[in-house]
């Protein structure tokens, strides 16, 4: 019984340590994310809007047919109307099927906007005006992440809180284990001796 | 007038009930013949060969192989989780989704669950194993739901990566990989062996699925360890070897879904009765002797999954979202896709179940077990089709590993990332596409001539599952069509 109490008090602890870390790491996420949409909204800044030959000769989404009823916070329009809080303006309006493979130059941006595969940033933001896409952005390869700054501190330390409180859960729980399985062996030794 | 009512009724009766009767008997006698039949005949054994032998018995397997792996993976796990924060620039991204996740399912096809064992995670569960390991039993939840939670995650990975972006984001990967580390760790502080690799891992299950096509097998002689005293080493491990890290019992594995070579089983058996043998692939699915419903689920979803992953990168796609903005009114992306996600996986689990219950009116078999048996010959084509399409991001995106790696240690070269032009890469996506047609075409037969033992049973079966594989295979060819959009 005491055995089993003690257990459980470890599971506890551990568990709160892990919560009480995930809660520290998603204040801090949100305090950072609440500072850099600020920041965005200010200057815009680090707002990666792909090149801007790209965003003039090809047709944004909008010249291309703009859908009634779409606008959200938020969105882009790829007019330029880009809001804080939501993903990175993408001016540059993707041609559907115009994404040919071997075009793509490593480290040279060419803002065709070609969405990844399968990847974050799928297609539908440039194509489709007002379409929300978190995470999304249409410069190659590009993703919200080069526009926002990535809160390691807290993600690190949560997951290091999280990784350590189970460690010594384990850890106290290997050594009741172990404690109990000895007490047991002198106990039927102990009988033994007796008989 | 009633005699005549009473007559008629008598002779439909007799009428029904004698195909009753007769397709009873032939189910009995089908099922008879069936528990008879020998399981998978084995080749020759690589462990007759000295070289195969001594690296399969060498203490260094497969650690020699985990350690650089472990250290290509902290790097990419650094990359992604503070390196460049564009995909394209970002030597993780590229390593991960362009080289080891295109490479990933033609290992399973030639070398079966090999990559399980040289896995980064499994020598960290293994490492917290021997820290602070419970070993506590792994929960009965855990072994009956297990296959249906991967299922489940995996389909969520999935939706993930297109709503919040993992596979184009650096830090979106670099989170998935900080999540799976964590699951890794959890599962190895408290639970036995590797519980997370065989239960839970999303990876584990596709490379489940996949390894019954591979071409590299490992068995244990039966005849030798029905003499055994050893007392199961080979599941148990010795005081020098570990115990089974997957929980196989080679004296009774009848599918490579659960070994993957580790070669402990090798290393333990005081008998040398185990074998390691090559066969040709797909060959395990024509002798399955109790198919389960969650993994031909499984194989299915994943099918719809390499559907999903085709359309989002086709101008197709963008028609689709804004044809259910129209008609819905809708403007919310992550709600679309989800719908049309839904769909897309949703098509091939349904075209199956159709499949099954057209064919369970001929073979006498319930349409769940026909969804469960002849789910497995569809994994020929899945894996086919899931090959042909990372082939183009290893082939027309493949360079970018040279140069974004070479940058990490002051390289400035650039050029085209492509290894091969288009038309090469579509002409070797369809040779897969026909490879795998042909295989599922061929398991479907396999299985049903090794189930039926009449010829009407069989075509009733066969018709419906034929048709079944042509139609997804072409749906797969039409999609190679078209040009697709990059990863990185």
């Amino acid at each position: 019984m005491t055995r089993k109490t003690g257990t459980s008090q470890v599971v506890i602890a551990a568990v709160v340590l892990a919560v009480a870390s995930a809660v520290v790491g998603l204040v801090m996420v949100a305090s950072r994310s609440s500072s850099s949409s600020m920041a965005g909204m200010s200057g815009m800044s680090g707002m990666d809007h792909g090149s801007s030959e790209t965003a003039v000769s090809s047709p944004t989404p909008t010249d291309a047919g703009g859908m009634p009823g779409m606008d959200m916070p938020g969105m882009d329009s790829g007019t330029g109307d880009a809001t804080a809080g939501g993903p990175p303006p993408t001016p540059s309006g993707d041609m559907p099927g115009m994404d040919m493979p071997g075009m793509d130059m490593p480290g040279m941006d060419s803002g065709t906007g070609d969405a990844t595969a399968g990847g974050p940033p799928p297609t539908p933001s440039g194509d489709m005006p007002g379409m929300d896409m978190p995470g999304m952005d249409h410069e190659h390869g590009d993703t919200a992440e080069s526009a926002q700054p990535r809160p390691l501190a807290p993600v690190l330390g949560t997951f290091g809180g999280g990784t350590s409180a189970v460690l010594i859960a384990a850890g106290f729980m290997r050594r009741k284990d172990r404690a109990a399985s000895l007490a047991k062996k002198a106990t039927r030794l102990a009988r033994k001796a007796e008989k | 007038m009633s005699q005549d009512v009473q007559t008629r009724a008598k002779a439909r009766k007799a009428n029904t009930s004698r195909p009753g009767r007769a397709s009873a008997a032939r189910k009995d006698r089908d099922d008879k013949q069936f528990e008879l039949l020998p399981g998978e005949p084995l080749g020759r054994d690589l462990l007759k060969n000295r070289f195969v032998s001594a690296v399969m018995r060498s203490r260094w397997y497969p650690g020699a192989f985990q350690i650089p792996i472990a250290a290509v993976f902290g790097l990419v796990a650094y990359q992604l989780l503070v390196g460049p924060s564009k995909a394209h620039e970002n030597a993780g991204t590229a390593l991960m989704w362009v080289l080891w996740w295109p490479a990933l399912p033609l290992v399973y096809v030639l070398l079966g669950r090999f990559w399980c064992a040289v896995c980064p995670f499994a020598a960290l569960s293994d490492f917290v194993q021997k820290l602070v390991g419970v070993n506590r039993p792994v929960p009965p939840f855990l072994k009956k739901y297990g296959i249906w939670v991967i299922d489940a995650t995996f389909l969520a990975i999935t939706w993930a990566d297109h709503v919040f972006g993992i596979v184009g984001s650096p830090w979106g990967s670099g989170i998935l990989l900080l999540l799976l580390t964590f699951s890794v760790i959890v599962s190895g502080a408290f639970f036995q062996r590797r519980a997370f690799c065989r239960y839970l891992c999303f990876l584990g299950g596709l490379s489940a699925n996949y390894a019954r096509t591979g071409m590299v097998t490992l068995r244990a002689n039966t005849d030798i360890c029905s003499t055994c005293t050893a007392k199961a080493a080979c599941y148990n491990g010795t005081d020098t070897v570990p115990a089974c890290p997957l929980s196989s019992f080679p004296r009774t594995m009848e599918d490579s879904a659960n070994c993957n070579l580790c070669a402990n089983c090798i290393k333990s058996c005081p008998n040398d009765a185990i074998t390691l043998t090559v066969r040709q692939p797909t060959k395990e699915l024509w002798f399955l002797r109790n198919p389960k419903i969650e993994e031909s689920f499984l194989a299915m979803a994943i099918m719809g999954i390499v559907i999903i992953q085709n359309i989002t990168m086709l101008p197709i796609w963008t028609d689709a979202l804004a044809w259910v903005n129209k008609v819905t009114g809708i403007t919310s992306y992550p709600v679309i896709f989800t719908a049309l996600f839904a769909v897309a996986v949703s098509i091939p689990v349904a075209l199956l179940a159709l499949a099954a219950k057209v064919a369970s009116g001929g073979n006498l078999e319930s349409t769940i077990q026909n969804f469960a048996r002849f789910g497995y010959a569809l994994i020929p084509l899945d894996v086919a089709a899931h090959v042909a399409h990372n082939l183009f991001h290893l082939l027309a995106e493949g360079g970018s590993v040279f140069y974004t790696v070479g940058a990490l240690f002051g390289g400035h070269a650039s050029g085209s990332p492509a290894l091969a032009g288009n038309g090469t890469i579509q002409v070797l996506q369809y040779i897969l596409l026909a490879l795998g047609l042909a295989g599922s075409l061929y398991t479907a037969r396999r299985i049903a001539h090794r189930r039926y033992l009449t010829p009407g049973r069989r075509r009733s079966t066969l018709v419906p599952f034929t048709t079944l594989i042509v139609v997804l295979g072409a749906l797969n060819a039409v999609m190679f069509l078209f040009p697709m959009t990059h990863r990185m």
